[in-house]
C-alpha cells in the first residue's frame, strides 16, 4: 500500500490539490483575461507608432513639387519602400505588390489627409495614404496637384518581445502562486490530519483494551469536539467495563469463599461417610442405602468444591506452575495406575518423553480427558503420546457417538452438558474447563475433532 | 500405632478425625489451640496433625515453637490449599501437608510414612559400616545420627532421611522427584516443593553459611547435589 501522503483519497492529497486547483483557476483565468487585453494594447500601441511615423512621412511631401509622375521623379520626395500609383497607375512597387491591395483599401485612399492601415500578421501592417504633389514637368504653368497614393508595410516594433515578457511574468506568477498554495494546502492538512491521526491511535489503543487512554482536548474546533466526544465515550468504557470488572471480581470471590467455607464442614464429613462406608454390611437394609447415598454424594460434593476452589485460583491469577523435569509417560502411566484405570484404557506411547511441566497440573488434565472420554464416550479409549519438533502431545480418542460441531467449543465450558435432557454425571461439570485452564497455563493448546467416528481431544504443550 | 497430637480449632472436624484415626489403631489427644505447654505432650506423642487455620497463634507460629524444642514430626493440614500458605507450613518446618477435607485412609498413610522416616531402614550393608565422614560432617547410618564438627544435629525425620539419600549418592545429582521418593516414600504426584522446603531447613543446620551453600548443590533444572568435598 502505498503511504498515506500518496494516496488520492488521502486528506492531505486532496487539500493540496484543491488549493493547486483555486489557484489555477482564479489567478490562471484572470492572468489569460488580462493577457488578452494587454496583447490588444500593445497591438494598437505598436499600430499607433507604425501609422504615425507613415503620417509624418508624407505630411512634408504633401503639395511638394517633383520632377515628373516617374519614380525618378518621386523618388526623392518618397521614401523608398512605398508603393505608388498615381491615376491609377502603378509609378513604383515598393514593399507592396499592388496587386495585393484590396479595392476597399484602395477606396480609402481616394481623399487624402486619411490613413488606412490594415494588420498583416503580429509583426506587419499595411499602411496607406494619400498626398497631392505638383508635377512641374506638367508644363501647363498651373502646378498641376496630382492625387498620389502611397502604400507600405511596415514592422509591428516590439510586439514579440512585449508577449514573451507578459507570458513569463504571468507563467512565474502562476507557478509561484501554485507553490504557496500547495505549501498552504499541505500546512491545513498537517492542522487537520495530525489531530486525526493522534485520535485514530488513541481509538486504536483504546480497541486493545487501555482503558484510561484520553486525549487533549484542544486545536480546530471541530476536531476538539470529536476528542471530546471520544473522550466521553471511553471514558463510559472505562466505568462500565471497571464496573464489570469489579463484579465479575466480586462474584469470583464470592465463589472462592463460599468453596472455602464448604471445606471445613466437608472436613468433618468426609471422615464420618468414610466410616458409614466401611459399616454398610453390619447396617439395616435401608440404613445401610442411607449411607451409600451419603457417602457418595459427600465424595461428588468434595470433588466439586475442590473444582471450584482450583477454578476460582485460575480465575484470580493465583494458579502457578510447579514446573519439574518429568517423563510424561511414566506421568501418565501413574495417572491411569492411580485411578484404576489400566485396564480400560489403552496406552499407546513411545520409550519415553521427558518434558518440563507442572505434574499435577498435567495429571488433572490427563485424568479429566481420560474421565470425559469414559463417561461420554465409548470404548475402546486411548491415550497417545508423540514428541512433536517443540511439542509434547498428549491425545485421547474414544469411539463414542462424537460430538456435534456446535458443541465442540462449548463443551469447555464450565457446567456445559451437551445433552440437557441428562441429569448430573459423575463429574463436577467443571473437568475439561479445567483441563484447558491448566494447558494455557502451561502455554499449550487443547482441542477437539471428530476423525473417522472417533473423538479425539489433543494437549499440545511446548517447550520440551 | 501411633500416637498423635491433633491440633485442630473445629470441633466437628476434630471429632470426625479423631473417629476416623481411632478405627485405623491410632492414639489421637485433641487440643483446640496451641495455647498449651507442649513439653508433657511432645514427649509421649510420635506425631503432631497440626491445623494451620487457628485462632489465636497460627499454625505456622505453632510449627516453629515446636521445632524449637523438638524433632518430632509434623504434619499441617490445612484448609487453604493456596500455595504460599502451602510454603509457608513446610518452611516452618512441618514434615508434609495434608489439604482438607481429607479421608482417614490418605490421613494414615501419610502418618506411616512419616513415622517410617523416624526408625531406621531396614539394615543394609552400609548399616553395619561404621560412620561415615564427609569433612566435619559424619553420618551414622546404623545409629541415624548426624555429628557435625563432633556435635549430633537435631534433624527431623524428613531432614534426616533427606542428607541420608544425599550421602548415598556423593557427588551425584538427585532430582527433585528421586528425593520425593525417597525420603517422603511419597507417590510419584508428590509436590516438589516439599523437597525444596526441607533442603532450605537442613541447610540452615549443616551449612556453614546457608546463605551460600556449599555441601549441598542446586544444580538449577535438575535437582540437589552432596558435594563431599566442600564439608570440611
Amino acid at each position: 500500500m502505498r503511504p498515506a501522503w500518496l494516496r488520492i483519497d488521502g486528506l492531505r492529497t486532496r487539500l493540496v490539490l484543491v488549493f493547486i486547483a483555486i489557484v489555477v483557476i482564479i489567478a490562471g483565468g484572470t492572468a489569460g483575461v488580462v493577457s488578452l487585453m494587454a496583447r490588444s494594447w500593445i497591438y494598437f500601441n505598436a499600430q499607433d507608432v507604425a501609422t504615425a511615423q507613415f503620417r509624418d512621412e508624407l505630411q512634408s511631401v504633401n503639395g511638394t513639387p517633383v520632377d515628373g509622375l516617374t519614380p525618378a521623379g518621386l523618388a526623392p520626395v518618397f521614401p523608398s519602400d512605398m508603393t505608388l500609383i498615381a491615376n491609377g497607375e502603378v509609378v513604383r512597387q515598393g514593399s507592396v505588390d499592388p496587386a495585393t491591395i484590396t479595392s476597399g483599401f484602395d477606396d480609402g485612399l481616394n481623399s487624402t489627409g486619411l490613413i488606412r492601415f490594415e494588420r498583416l500578421d503580429s509583426e506587419r501592417i499595411l499602411v496607406g495614404m494619400s498626398v497631392y504633389v505638383m508635377d512641374v514637368t506638367a508644363g501647363d504653368g498651373n502646378d498641376d496637384q496630382t492625387l498620389v497614393k502611397a502604400a507600405a508595410i511596415r514592422p509591428l516594433v516590439g510586439v514579440q518581445d512585449k508577449f514573451d515578457d507578459l507570458l513569463r511574468v504571468v507563467g512565474i506568477t502562476l507557478t509561484a502562486g501554485v507553490l504557496v498554495s500547495g505549501l498552504l494546502g499541505l500546512w491545513i492538512a498537517s492542522t487537520l490530519v495530525r489531530p486525526l491521526r493522534r485520535l485514530d491511535e488513541a481509538a486504536a489503543r483504546a480497541a486493545d483494551g487501555e482503558l484510561s487512554v484520553r486525549l487533549p482536548e484542544d486545536g480546530v474546533t471541530e476536531l476538539a469536539q470529536v476528542t471530546t466526544t471520544f473522550n466521553n465515550m471511553v471514558a463510559r468504557n472505562e466505568a462500565v467495563i471497571r464496573g464489570l470488572e469489579e463484579s465479575e471480581e466480586q462474584s469470583r470471590r464470592f465463589v472462592a469463599d463460599v468453596s472455602h467455607e464448604l471445606r471445613t464442614p466437608l472436613a468433618a464429613l468426609v471422615p464420618v461417610s468414610e466410616i458409614l462406608r466401611e459399616e454398610i454390611p453390619n447396617l439395616p437394609p435401608d440404613a445401610g442405602a442411607a449411607a451409600r447415598i451419603v457417602s457418595s454424594e459427600i465424595g461428588k460434593l468434595t470433588r466439586l468444591v475442590e473444582d471450584l476452589i482450583e477454578m476460582s485460583r485460575h480465575d484470580s491469577q493465583q494458579a502457578h506452575l510447579v514446573l519439574d523435569d518429568v517423563d510424561l509417560v511414566e506421568l501418565t502411566e501413574r495417572t491411569l495406575e492411580s485411578r484404576g484405570w489400566t485396564e480400560t484404557v489403552e496406552l499407546l506411547t513411545p520409550e519415553s518423553i521427558s518434558a518440563r511441566v507442572d505434574s499435577r497440573r498435567i495429571d488433572i488434565v490427563v485424568a479429566n480427558l481420560v474421565a470425559n472420554a469414559l463417561r461420554h464416550g465409548a470404548p475402546p479409549v486411548r491415550v497417545e503420546l508423540s514428541a512433536e519438533p517443540g511439542y509434547a502431545v498428549i491425545t485421547v480418542v474414544d469411539h463414542g457417538p462424537g460430538i456435534s460441531p456446535e458443541d465442540r467449543q462449548a463443551i469447555f465450558r464450565r457446567f456445559y452438558k451437551v445433552d440437557t435432557a441428562r441429569g448430573r454425571s459423575e463429574g463436577s461439570g467443571l473437568g475439561l474447563s479445567l483441563a484447558v485452564e491448566n494447558v494455557h497455563l502451561h502455554g499449550g493448546s487443547i482441542g477437539v475433532d471428530q476423525v473417522d467416528g472417533r473423538t479425539v481431544f489433543t494437549v499440545r504443550l511446548p517447550g520440551r | 500405632m501411633v500416637s498423635i497430637l491433633f491440633i485442630e480449632d473445629d470441633p466437628a472436624v476434630a471429632e470426625a478425625i479423631t473417629l476416623g484415626l481411632n478405627r485405623l489403631g491410632h492414639d489421637v489427644s485433641h487440643r483446640p489451640d496451641g495455647n498449651c505447654d507442649f513439653d508433657d505432650i511432645l514427649t509421649t506423642a510420635d506425631l503432631v496433625l497440626l491445623d494451620l487455620g487457628l485462632p489465636g497463634a497460627d499454625g505456622y507460629e505453632i510449627c516453629r515453637r515446636i521445632r524449637t524444642r523438638s524433632s518430632i514430626p509434623i504434619i499441617i493440614l490445612t484448609a487453604r490449599s493456596d500455595d504460599i500458605d502451602t510454603v509457608a507450613g513446610l518452611e516452618a518446618g512441618a514434615d508434609d501437608y495434608v489439604v482438607k477435607p481429607a479421608s482417614p485412609r490418605v490421613l494414615d498413610a501419610r502418618i506411616k510414612a512419616v513415622v517410617r522416616r523416624s526408625t531406621p531402614a531396614t539394615p543394609r550393608a552400609e548399616a553395619v559400616r561404621v560412620a561415615e565422614t564427609f569433612g566435619n560432617l559424619e553420618v551414622d547410618r546404623s545409629s541415624l545420627q548426624v555429628r557435625k564438627a563432633g556435635t549430633v544435629l537435631a534433624l527431623t525425620p524428613t531432614e534426616l532421611r533427606l542428607i541420608l539419600a544425599l550421602t548415598e549418592n556423593p557427588g551425584q545429582v538427585l532430582s527433585r522427584r528421586q528425593l520425593l521418593s525417597a525420603a517422603w516414600d511419597q507417590e510419584y504426584l508428590g509436590d516438589s516443593r516439599l523437597v525444596d522446603a526441607a533442603v532450605q531447613r537442613l541447610r540452615g543446620k549443616i551449612e556453614d553459611d546457608p546463605a551460600e551453600p556449599t555441601v549441598i548443590e542446586t544444580v538449577r533444572g535438575f535437582g540437589y547435589r552432596f558435594n563431599p568435598s566442600s564439608a570440611r
